[in-house]
């Protein structure tokens, strides 16, 4: 299954597919390889076969960073390309893991308000961006709550093992 | 991070030094880095699936899966300690299951496909030696 990623701008996303786009009872499964699980709504509009543009709304996305529910996808097909052109119009103004971030942070800093629980109680949303920044050697803040989990430590390191070997072979491709 | 008194105190050290909007400017800024990191090391890793794929390289896909798996690892540990820390009424909960699950499920796919196509070429290379 061949994927190229044909254009990104903004959060407009252009791909093309290799395979073709698989129509089940739930819906149009466009891909379920590398992180797009999107199935089309059964609310689309068309036949068993895709048509030169149909379009119709994500109620399933395994990568939510990119696609989400409610997102609205338009398949372009052409049988005459060498895939199947998949524009997807990301209605969403912020990317899913920012958004979602901040609202967590301001639904924790209201909540506090109303439960009298401190702001400064670092709530599951600030665990998980901290426990990324780890993973990712950002470096957290020195005045933000530090990850002390033996597990995500073996963890992280493994990741750093596997990434370096990986951008070597990377740098040997080219 | 043990308990909530740890917690509190290695967060309250900060407190009194930034504002609110400050702070907000500065974790906004964190989200983003964050989210940028991430997404550029999974463009990595999809990127070395592509050209192993292209290549016939099983090396480089068993490289690949093993960074996959190293991402479900650390996610499902993450997701322990999201799970150690949560707090009963914490409203942010459900998003950061949810972010942290969808991760698992996207490199399980992931883990799946490369294996499947690492099988793939080994069957070539079996057939091949064998129709010569």
């Amino acid at each position: 299954m061949v994927y190229s990623r044909v254009k990104k701008l903004g959060s407009d996303i252009k791909e093309v597919f290799a395979d073709k786009p698989k129509k089940t009872d739930e819906g149009w499964i466009i891909d379920t390889y590398k992180g797009i699980i999107y199935r089309l709504n059964s609310s689309y509009q068309g036949s068993s076969e895709i048509s030169s543009t149909d379009q119709g709304t994500v109620y399933q996305s395994g990568f939510s960073k990119r696609m989400g529910e409610g997102d609205t996808v338009t398949i372009e097909y052409n049988p005459t390309d060498k895939g199947y052109l998949v524009d997807y119009m990301n209605t969403r103004p912020a990317s899913a893991l920012v958004y979602a971030m901040v609202a967590g942070y301001l639904a924790n800093t209201i909540g506090s308000l109303v439960t009298g629980r401190p702001p400064e109680d670092p709530a599951n949303m600030l665990v998980t961006l901290f426990g990324m920044s780890v993973a990712l050697n950002i470096g957290a803040n020195r005045n933000y709550p530090k990850i002390e989990s033996a597990r995500i430590k073996k963890a992280t390191g493994k990741l750093e093992e596997v990434y370096e070997r990986l951008k070597k072979a990377s740098d040997n491709e080219k | 991070m043990k308990n909530n008194t740890a917690r509190k105190s290695e967060f309250g050290k900060g407190e009194k030094q930034i504002d609110k909007e400050q702070f907000l400017k500065k974790f906004t800024q964190l989200m983003n880095d964050a989210e940028r990191k991430y997404d550029a090391e999974v463009t990595v890793l999809l990127k070395v699936v592509d050209e192993a794929e292209k290549a016939g390289n099983a090396e480089n896909l068993e490289l690949s899966k093993k960074a996959s798996d190293a991402w479900i690892e650390y996610f499902e540990a993450l997701d322990e300690l999201v799970k150690k820390t949560a707090l009963k009424d914490d409203p942010t909960a459900k998003s950061s299951k949810e972010f942290v699950e969808d991760q698992i499920k996207f490199f399980t796919i992931l883990s799946r496909e490369i294996e499947r196509k690492i099988k793939t070429l080994k069957l070539t290379k079996i057939r091949k030696v064998l129709e010569n």
